[in-house]
């Protein structure tokens, strides 16, 4: 009986879908302990059968085959487990161990995802989790010192200030060295988009807790794929998706507390009138001359000496909180996450404040097994308000920039007068003299903060809907549309009020509303196969349409009806258009790659763009990219297996690539054509030139060569990568400098002329030092040498010269690196009266005696320095720099933090010239030891009053050339996970309380407020000007995880 | 029967990627990528109407109305060089280093003053190209066009020769003066060029303005086409200055009197526009802008407000940034200039800083004052000096007196003034008094060699004097010029 | 043709319901049923009867399959690492010793071994990272380590009397009774495992089972036999029973 059933059982058997068994089982994570959602068990005898455990680390599989069978359990990041089972009745349990085999992950690369083994370009990957929690405001600011051959770093302390970032060093002169945003597919506006002081990069509107993860491809061969824009790389960021099962709730909170650091000591009121005096005192001396001291302690009614910091009134702590709360589940099917997000953060700088409301849908439906639609949506309303921090670009020199004004503002005044009125010229508006004899044409910080406001919102969508068809399992078809929009409100007001800076104009606002829109569709279609178990192919043809316009408005309202108004809705005299601007840009490309993997160690890739850019001239808008890349599996070699213990080294991978990507990122969409401007002349309109066009503006191209060799040490404890890299960059699009006497606008004419180079080796590291139950610690270190020459440029003796405020602080020059500092030599003070001695032109030594006479050190009469005696003084890009991160985990401990450093570089210190100025402006305590005496030995010179040349108030001068080198602790974080126990038949799942410490120090040398500061921003030609901008906070943080 | 329907779904599914490709190819192929600016006129297309083209020669005119320029400090760098202004503030960015004279060839306004006038030559060089060959207007008004070109031309070399160029008095215009740009630049071709030496720089300046008197109009529809565009009695006005400058008084007296045909008061043109002086000199200043006594001014209008910081904020509003030297070498405290002179009200005291403004340019927020170029009483004055230097002594003492006698109509001049050995430098005091705050004084003393005086000071600024031997007795070629054009110094 | 499947299938569904119910009276409220491993039921049916005299009212059956469980066997080792909302009643202990296949080829290997706890450790666990100390014994690493999976598995017990954790295994998981790992070991030559002592000993006879060797411990040279393939489960029994002997994982067993 039982025989014959079992024969008819198993003729029945393979026709039967009811007769199956029946596998449960539970995967968990071995040192966790938390269950592992969405690893895949399949039966290892048994083609195609297979499930993904669900929110709980459960899963239940049917299978045909009987016992006992072999289950096949995989998941991302986690070693892969054969589990033998014998019988059906009971769960089966599994725990996974993870796999720092860094070879089995996905990366994310143009159109697609590759496994790390198989992917032969340059990629550096970062967690999501590195800046979901940080005190930030757009993810950008938290990657520093995370990926080799990546530098970044905030352009300086105002909230939400663009960052400078640079991959695989600068690789432009003129256009952007941005690299290309794409947030899931999506390729999205960066860099600042506010018309005023408050600074707004619309990165910030990307809420840091959805990010999954960021995938920096940083070689040509893989950026090729997305051609034209790709030239400064492509930083590739992943949302978070919902995964199968119950749904899941996340909340993550935290306040934080900022402060300034590093400012330095001024004088108080009495040693400024001291000193001012000493220095008019010293003018007299030198040439007979009467001038009166005007510099004179004020005092309070009560008898007291007015003596101001203007620190108080510029800086304060920052207090900001940030929540946000997911929602994510699914069914087999379908899956979803949901989130809102909201930011309230202010700055160390009064006034400057950052809120944004963020809500985020993304969800996937698997139609059918072969139709998969997938849709990403994130709308926020975010609103930036700044002060002038004198720290955005070209804002150095501003009469109102607070950062400086917290330093020179006289000491002897103070911001209010005794009655309560703020203390301002009753003339001019700005700081009012008190007792001195002189007028000040800085403002009052604290009367501009109370009578104007900047303010710059966003009101952002990003979104995109994708179908991926695959009809036949080797097909995939994919078809995207996406969109980023933003509409932009920026506002300036400035009140009627004297001190307001606009008094003088009745008041003024002015309102500028811009609208970005950048659509984006392409299509795919993909082949992959394999035949005979050796060739591994894949093969992908695309289309690719972006679509960009931006659209500029706004009014300009002057002398409100009265002092009410802060709004131009209010009443106003005058209205004048400004800001006006429509531009539109299309790109069109075509792409191909095509993938051969042979025996599974040996991988080859290519692929090719063709790429059209509207902004380029007529019969130059298109142009041809493309890269070869190839994987060498070395370790899987049999020679190498039986060479090598496995246990010594594994997954050793040689990876080349040459590639050619193009950068047609020209800021204006009309660059080649010579264009005529209407404007006014009187009343009468009229037509002026405005752009001098170039009908042979075309692509700039960098050729890239990469060599990686990456390998795993010891079981896989060590991951080691290693890369050299050239990138040699032609046809560079340069504003070549026209004599000014041609009358050329702006005396430039874009032209593909320049050459230079990037050369570099990245290195990283990542040790796993412990990894047991209860104590986990990971170290990972990274590395970049990088060296930048110029090689070529309009000519040969040509040269860019470059300017910060009004003076010109940087040089591109053949033979040198991109925006080498530049100004006048100085040697030393000379200690038998105190002049500064610099080295001119001739390379003679000259030195000043403050008043306009320059001499020889014998006493002749010199010629005045000028531009001619310009040096080029320095390097001013990092030609090192990295990163040092570790995380250690114990029993629900956890202490991380992250160290990124940079130098070999050098920092032009403009920002000492403004706090050691011999004009009305206060001066840090340096100036203390100023030389008095003959004989005295000091770095100091004589105070001279009006003197701008000995201290570098009208001059870069190499004095304050310093070097760049340093070590931040940029994060340290020390979190507590709640035992399970504690939280078992309590609703909340998890429980994380964490304390971290943002920028907690920096080991420098630099004298200055912060190495990293730029005061010219993303800029290109003018890096490593520090000059008077904001320097960043130390932020204290406090947060709080809960998953329910 | 699921086989077929999947088999469906994928021809159907493959046929419609098909059909959307194809389209975008269309798309890729057609005129996507040709996008052209929406608030701008190609270079191609601006000549094409009769109406761009009085647009473009209003444009010649904004392009000579930058913030170096006629917006106002080309004004001021004028009158600060000398020792009439004191400058008050500390910030040296609105002209401080002029001020002081200590300005270098890296200097702001040393630059941009030269970029600026370059690229208004440029734009009337391109103008002259466009218009030659330009079948959408008349021959006639060509040659109006034409001459207003010219005579621009002229008035921005005539600029630059001045500011940057050794005075022709010095050597009869031997010195190397400035590049000769007369070709419409519009590439990176012809970086390198040499200097022309002054008296060549003159040469094509009088050419340019004997062109200009020949085609512009004798006179306009409007009292403000008169004033705010050249007509033919302005090329002649300023061949007075011009031939002065060169020290050739009788080509002064030559052109002076084509518009002051009359020996005695009042004088007037009697052709073309009838320049003549105004009762009171402060209609001139807030007054009426467009009277005949403003033979050349840039309007200001409020949507069309002084670039930079106006002459009105500079002087006397909120600024302040140059107050009137109060000291014996300020013309304020020369006895002649009586308190009873109209021009008197333009010193105005400042309680709130206890100094003494400029109040000829006034208003503010918006600051619509018109810029003058050139007036009627600079001409008187030019023929005066003019007459005096080639003995016609009587005449130059009429004209004197009808500047004077103008503001202040019982000062009678002491018979030492009018002496002939004296007339000359009373001339110039009175061009002190009547064109203060007009920027012509540094001129007066370039073309006679004199020195700038010292001056007092009121902040940390350094003033210092500088005679024709000395580094800064000019403006020197710029650092960015020497940097692109390698010719520059040969 | 497809109809006549479905019928088939029908009557097979039937039939084997049919069969499970006969055992399975579930739902009279006087039957409880315990779930426990194989090696254990014996303890268990003994304690069953055992409670049956104190407490005739209720009824203990061992569950079979998917029953309504209402007991679980737990052992003490659990109880410290999970949490338990029931009292834990224990009634016996039971012991786990290293095994692997007779006459197999890691058998070899490790004939005429003695190894002590840090050798086991060695030859069972994932090298912990630090304890780089030992020397690697490399004939160690070509064994193929079985253990069992399950809640009910011994394997958690013989890793904590080492200090690990049952997840720490090298090798492969065997999901299903522990006595399942015996049929694995037969099947893998390389294979080495460990299992309570029912599933070694046939409990007939006394003695170990055929196809299985104990594997050799560092024991005091008197205990040596009393851990050899000679020895009989009372000899066994008798040894762990006179002190804690390090190497051998001795846990107490009980209901939950």
């Amino acid at each position: 009986m039982k025989k014959g059933l079992f024969i008819i059982g198993f003729a029945i058997a393979p026709l039967l879908a009811a007769a199956q068994n029946l596998i449960t089982g539970h995967i968990t994570d071995v040192r966790t302990g938390e269950p592992l959602i969405g690893a895949s068990v399949i039966v290892k005898s048994e083609k195609g059968r297979g499930v993904v455990s669900d929110i709980d680390g459960n899963f239940k599989l049917q299978t045909k085959v009987e016992a006992p069978l072999t289950l096949r359990v995989e998941f991302v990041g986690y070693r892969a487990l054969d589990v033998d089972v014998y019988d059906f009745e009971e769960p089966v349990e599994i725990t996974l161990r993870e796999n720092y085999n860094s070879l089995s992950e996905v990366v994310v690369v143009g159109y697609g995802t590759q496994s790390r083994k198989e992917f032969t370009g340059s990629i550096s990957s970062i967690n999501g989790a590195d800046v979901s929690q940080r005190p930030i405001q757009s993810f950008d600011q938290a990657l520093a010192g995370h990926a080799a051959g990546v530098s970044l770093a905030a352009s300086n302390g105002q909230l939400n200030a663009p960052s400078v970032i640079r991959i695989r060093g600068v690789n432009s002169i003129s256009l952007s060295s941005l690299p290309l945003f794409v947030i899931d597919g999506v390729p999205v506006y960066s860099d600042d988009i506010s018309t005023n002081s408050a600074a707004n990069n619309p990165l910030s509107d990307i809420n840091p807790s959805d990010i999954e993860s960021i995938d920096i491809l940083k070689d040509a061969a893989s950026t090729a794929i997305y051609g034209s824009r790709a030239a400064g790389g492509v930083i590739l960021v992943t949302t978070k998706k919902g995964r199968s099962g119950r749904a899941v709730t996340h909340y993550n909170g935290w306040v934080s507390f900022t402060n300034a650091v590093r400012l330095p000591e001024m004088l108080n009121a009495e040693q400024y009138t001291a000193l001012k005096n000493e220095a008019i005192t010293n003018a007299n001396n030198i040439d007979g001359g009467n001038r009166s001291l005007v510099y004179q302690l004020q005092k309070n009614s009560d008898g007291s000496i007015v003596d101001t910091d203007w620190k108080d009134y510029v800086y304060r702590t920052g207090i900001s909180h940030n929540h946000n709360i997911d929602i994510s589940g699914g069914t087999e099917n379908i899956t979803y996450y949901f989130s809102v997000n909201y930011s309230n953060q202010q700055g160390i700088f009064q006034g400057n404040n950052f809120e944004r409301k963020g809500i985020r849908f993304n969800a996937e439906d698997r139609i059918t097994n072969w139709l998969t639609l997938s849709l990403n949506s994130n709308y926020s309303s975010s609103f930036n308000e700044s002060p002038d921090t004198g720290s955005r670009p070209g804002s150095s020199m501003s009469s109102y920039g607070v950062t400086r004004l917290a330093l020179v503002l006289p000491p002897n005044v103070g911001a209010y007068n005794e009655d309560g009125t703020f203390n301002v010229n009753p003339v001019s508006g700005t700081l009012g003299s008190g007792a001195n004899n002189s007028s000040f044409p800085l403002y009052n910080p604290e009367a501009r903060l109370a009578l104007t406001s900047n303010t710059s919102d966003n009101s952002h969508f990003i979104g995109n809907i994708k179908f991926v068809l695959r009809p036949v399992k080797q097909i995939t078809w994919t078809g995207q549309y996406s969109l980023d929009r933003i509409n932009n409100e920026s506002t300036s007001f400035a009140s009627t009020q004297l001190g307001s800076g606009a008094s003088s104009s009745g008041g003024s606002v002015t309102n500028i509303t811009s609208r970005f829109i950048n659509e984006d569709f392409n299509t795919t279609l993909g082949y992959d196969d394999i035949f005979g178990k050796l060739h591994k192919i894949s093969l992908l043809v695309g289309f690719d349409y972006q679509h960009n316009t931006t659209n500029f408005w706004g009014a300009r309202a002057t002398k409100e009806s009265d002092d009410f108004f802060r709004y131009y809705q209010g009443g106003w005299a005058n209205v004048v258009a400004t800001g006006n601007q429509i531009g539109e840009r299309n790109y069109i490309s075509y792409f191909f790659r095509a993938s051969y993997t042979l025996s599974d160690r040996y991988f080859l890739t290519t692929n090719f763009r063709r790429d059209g850019n509207s902004a380029l001239a007529k019969n130059h808008k298109y142009g041809n990219f493309g890269g070869l890349s190839f994987g060498w599996l070395i370790s899987d070699e049999p020679f190498f297996k039986h060479a090598l213990s496995k246990d010594a080294i594994s997954n050793l991978k040689l990876n080349a690539s040459w590639g050619r990507v193009g950068n047609g990122n020209i800021t204006n969409d009309y660059s080649s054509f010579s264009l005529y401007s209407s404007s006014l002349y009187g009343d009468a309109s009229t037509w002026d030139i405005s752009q001098q066009g170039n009908d042979n503006l075309s692509w700039e191209t960098s050729s890239q060569t990469n060599i990686g060799l990456s390998f795993d040490a010891f079981k896989d404890r060590l991951h080691v990568e290693l890369a050299y890299f050239n990138n040699n960059v032609d046809d560079l699009i340069l504003s070549v400098p026209q004599s000014p006497s041609k009358g050329i606008v702006g005396n430039s004419i874009l032209s593909n002329v320049g050459s230079m180079y990037n050369r570099g080796v990245e290195f990283s590291l990542n040790y796993q030092v412990l990894n047991n139950k209860e104590w986990k610690w990971n170290v990972s270190t990274n590395f970049t040498y990088l060296k930048n020459e110029v090689t070529a440029l309009s000519g040969d003796e040509s040269a860019i010269i470059s300017y910060t405020g009004s003076g010109s602080t940087n040089i591109t020059k053949i033979g040198y690196s991109v925006g080498s500092l530049y100004g006048l030599k100085t040697l030393r003070v000379n200690p038998e009266n105190g002049q500064r001695v610099f080295l001119n032109g001739a390379g003679e030594e000259v030195q000043y005696n403050g008043l306009g006479k320059w001499t020889y050190l014998d006493g002749r009469t010199a010629k005045a320095l000028s531009g001619d005696d310009y040096y080029v003084l320095g390097n001013a890009l990092p030609k090192w720099y990295g990163g040092i991160i570790s995380n250690t985990e114990w029993r629900g401990f956890e202490l991380n933090f992250s160290f990124s450093f940079a130098g070999g570089n050098k920092i032009m210190n403009r920002s000492k010239s403004t706090i050691t100025d011999q004009i009305f402006f206060n001066n840090s305590t340096e100036v203390l030891d100023r030389w008095t005496t003959p004989g005295q030995d000091t770095n100091i010179p004589r105070l001279v009053t009006g003197d701008r040349y000995s201290f570098g108030g009208s001059v870069p001068i190499s004095e304050h050339v310093e070097n760049g080198d340093f070590l931040r602790l940029q994060n340290i974080t020390l979190a507590y996970n709640l035992p399970k126990k504690v939280l078992n038949n309590v609703f909340i799942k998890g429980v994380r309380i964490y304390g971290q410490i943002d920028n907690a120090f920096i080991l420098t040398g630099y004298s200055g407020v912060d190495p990293e500061l730029s005061a010219n921003g993303n800029s290109n030609t003018t890096p490593g000007v520090d000059y008077n901008t904001g320097g960043y906070g130390r932020t204290f943080t406090f947060g709080l995880n809960l998953t329910f | 029967m699921r086989r077929n329907y999947l088999y469906k779904y994928i021809l159907s599914g493959a046929a419609r990627s098909i059909v959307i490709l194809s389209i975008l190819t269309v798309i890729g192929c057609s005129d996507e990528l040709e996008t052209t600016s929406k608030t701008s006129l190609s270079s191609a297309t601006v000549f094409s109407t009769e109406a761009r083209i009085e647009g473009l020669a209003n444009g010649l005119y904004k392009s000579l109305k930058t913030a170096n320029l006629y917006s106002g400090y080309l004004i001021l760098y004028g009158d600060l060089r000398a020792e009439d202004f004191v400058c008050r503030t500390e910030n040296a960015l609105t002209g401080g280093y002029v001020w002081s004279n200590t300005f270098t060839n890296t200097t702001g306004d040393i630059a941009n003053t030269w970029g600026q006038l370059y690229a208004a030559v440029n734009n009337i060089n391109t103008f002259i190209d466009g218009v030659s060959i330009s079948n959408v207007i008349s021959e006639a008004q060509k040659n109006h066009y034409l001459g207003e070109a010219y005579f621009l031309r002229g008035l921005a070399y005539y600029h630059l020769v001045t500011l940057y160029a050794t005075p022709y008095t010095k050597d009869d215009g031997a010195s190397k003066g400035i590049p000769l740009r007369l070709l419409a630049e519009n590439s990176s071709e012809h970086n390198d060029l040499e200097r022309s030496s002054v008296s060549d720089v003159y040469k094509q300046i009088i050419q340019d303005l004997d062109n200009a008197e020949r085609l512009l109009p004798e006179s306009y529809e409007t009292n403000l086409l008169n004033t705010t565009r050249a007509h033919r009695n302005t090329a002649i006005a300023l061949k007075t200055r011009v031939y002065l400058s060169k020290g050739e008084y009788t080509k002064v007296v030559d052109e002076a009197k084509k518009i002051v045909p009359q020996t005695a008061a009042p004088f007037s043109a009697t052709s073309g526009v009838h320049s003549a002086l105004q009762e009171d000199i402060t209609t001139v200043f807030g007054g009426n802008y467009t009277t005949t006594e403003s033979i050349l001014s840039f309007p200001m209008t409020s949507s069309d407000t002084p670039l930079g910081v106006s002459l009105s904020e500079t002087f006397y509003a909120n600024r302040i940034d140059y107050v009137l030297n109060s000291s014996e070498t300020g013309i304020i405290s020369d006895k002649s200039w009586r308190e009873n002179d109209r021009r008197r009200s333009f010193v105005v005291f400042n309680q709130n800083i206890g100094q003494n403004t400029l109040a000829k340019y006034k208003k503010v927020s918006p600051s619509v004052d018109y810029v003058p170029a050139i007036r009627y009483s600079e001409v008187l004055l030019n023929y005066a000096e003019a007459s005096a230097s080639t003995g016609n002594v009587a005449l130059a003492v009429q004209l004197l007196q009808a500047v004077r006698h103008r503001s202040d109509d019982t000062y009678e001049f002491s018979a030492d003034d009018l002496a002939a050995g004296q007339i000359i430098s009373t001339i110039a005091k009175e061009k002190r008094i009547e064109l203060l705050g007009e920027g012509l004084r540094a001129n007066d003393i370039l073309r006679k060699l004199e020195t700038f005086p010292s001056k007092p000071t009121l902040s940390s600024m350094n003033p210092i004097s500088v005679s024709p031997n000395d580094d800064n007795y000019i403006f020197p070629i710029p650092n960015s010029e020497i940097q692109t054009n390698s010719l520059i110094n040969k | 043709m497809k109809k006549i499947v479905l019928a088939i299938a029908v009557l097979l569904s039937i039939n084997i319901s049919s069969v499970w119910a006969e055992g399975n009276s579930t739902n009279t409220s006087s039957v409880r049923y315990v779930k426990a491993p194989r090696f254990a039921r014996p303890l268990v049916e003994k304690w069953i009867s055992e409670y049956a005299k104190t407490q005739p009212g209720v009824e203990f059956q061992i569950a079979k399959g998917k029953d309504n469980i209402d007991l679980n066997v737990v052992f003490d080792s659990q109880e410290k690492t999970k949490d338990f909302s029931h009292i834990v009643v224990y009634f016996g202990e039971f012991a786990v010793l290293p095994i692997t296949a007779s006459g197999s080829e890691a058998a070899k290997v490790l004939e005429g071994k003695h190894l002590n706890s840090k050798k086991l450790k060695q030859l069972y666990f994932l090298n912990d990272d630090f304890e780089e100390d030992v020397k690697k014994i490399k004939q160690f690493e070509k064994l193929v380590i079985y253990s069992g999976s399950n809640a009910t598995s011994v394997a958690s017990s013989f890793a904590h009397n080492f200090g690990e954790e049952s997840s720490n295994f090298r090798g492969k998981r065997i999901s299903g009774d522990d006595l399942f790992i015996n049929t694995a070991l037969l099947k893998d030559p390389l294979g080495v495992s460990f299992n309570a002592l029912p599933n070694i000993f046939d409990l007939k006879s006394r003695h170990i089972k055929n196809d299985l060797t104990l594997i050799g411990i560092d024991v005091k040279k008197n205990l040596e036999k009393n851990f050899s393939d000679e020895a009989t489960l009372d000899e066994v029994i008798d040894a762990l029973e006179n002190g804690k002997i390090q190497e051998v994982a001795v846990e107490k067993i009980g209901v939950s």
